[in-house]
């Protein structure tokens, strides 16, 4: 599954592709909004079709 | 073919036994711990080891951490001083001295676990092999595997179960906590069907095996977005749990809507702090819905419903 990791939260590349920042901002409510933002920038930059999994602390 | 040792002793069509035998025959070593399997599966097949199909990597830990709990493997904790006491065989004996043979005496087994692996809460999970019909494999020290052969299969050794007897010890000036357990094999299990996997055929070190760890699940709350809740694995004091920590991937859990039967795509998991986690969702769960969260990591089990509001 390919997914991203920023801080304490994993997060399924798919769920925060073709949505722009605010969108993603709003389907996760509970998170960080500086985690959302970074999540969404680095799904928006990671490869489509690789199961590479993009890690940052 | 091998020789079926699961025989009747005294049937007609046997005849006088040989007794010579090839060098370089394997032993039994002390018995390390045990390891528990439900005799039969939820279908009524028995549980054992088909000996005609070579093990891989992951034969052995597939049967601890098989999602079907009738088919599962429980590997138990190291256990110490262990005995094997053997009943007298029982005979009718005539005034004249002439002897019948009754039955053999049972094989009992006594043994005990120390300290970390004798809790009160291995007192409980113990307890309730009590109310199960189950057989034992038991790993020696020296990393074997021993069990009841029967054809091609090696199977468990069968329990009397209604004799199964664990007991706490408080720690003392010279002893240390201690859970002593008791219990005798099922009084028709024949000891010479006795044999063994070794450690080298089957490519593990059967007392490596460990048990899958229950997960336990405070749910605060549920809505059509995401769940929060405590996961916690047991064995803490009264004010303090053992969480269950790092499970932050994806892969971790299993969301299911029970009211629709259908799995809900996790959109993201977070540790908010030591085994407190959000996991969020976007599509597949409404108001009123039951959801069941799940643990799938592996060497973990336990799940947890919740009516999302």
């Amino acid at each position: 599954m390919n997914q991203i990791k920023v801080g304490k939260t994993t997060f399924r590349v798919d769920s925060l592709r073709g949505i722009n920042q605010k969108e993603a901002i709003k389907k996760f409510p509970k998170v960080n909004e500086e985690i959302v933002k970074q999540a969404h920038k680095l799904a928006k930059e990671a490869p489509k079709e690789t199961e590479k999994e993009t890690e940052k602390e | 073919m091998a020789q079926n040792l699961a025989f009747d002793v005294c049937s007609c069509t046997i005849g006088p036994p040989n007794s010579g035998a090839p060098n370089c025959i394997p032993l039994f070593g002390v018995v390390n711990n045990a390891i528990i399997v439900p005799l039969k599966d939820k279908d009524n097949n028995r549980n054992g080891i088909d000996l005609t199909v070579t093990p891989t990597a992951s034969t052995w830990s597939d049967l601890v951490n098989e999602p079907d709990p009738w088919k599962r493997w429980y590997p138990q904790k190291e256990m110490n001083d262990v005995t094997w006491p053997k009943a007298d065989t029982q005979f009718k004996e005539a005034g004249s001295g002439k002897k019948a043979k009754l039955r053999p005496g049972k094989r009992s087994m006594e043994g005990y676990f120390w300290e970390e692996d004798a809790t009160p809460e291995h007192l409980g999970k113990l307890e309730q092999w009590e109310c199960l019909k189950f057989g034992i494999f038991y790993p020696d020290v020296n990393g074997n595997l021993i069990g009841s052969r029967e054809g091609d299969f090696l199977y468990p050794i069968p329990i009397d179960n209604n004799s199964w007897d664990p007991r706490f010890g408080f720690p003392v000036e010279d002893d240390v906590q201690n859970i002593m357990l008791s219990y005798d094999w099922d009084r028709n299990f024949k000891e010479r069907t006795l044999q063994m996997i070794t450690a080298k055929s089957a490519g593990i070190d059967f007392t490596t095996l460990e048990g899958l760890q229950d997960v336990y699940f405070t749910v605060s709350a549920a809505s059509v977005t995401d769940i929060t809740f405590d996961a916690e694995l047991g064995f803490g004091t009264a004010y303090v749990d053992n969480k269950f920590e790092g499970a932050d991937q994806l892969t971790d859990w299993t969301l299911t809507n029970n009211t629709t039967a259908l799995a809900v795509t996790i959109d993201s998991v977070t540790e908010n702090s030591p085994g407190n986690y959000t996991i969020s969702y976007s599509t597949g769960v409404s108001v009123g819905n039951e959801l069941e969260i799940a643990v799938a990591k592996t060497g973990f089990e336990g799940k947890a419903t919740q009516t999302v509001a």
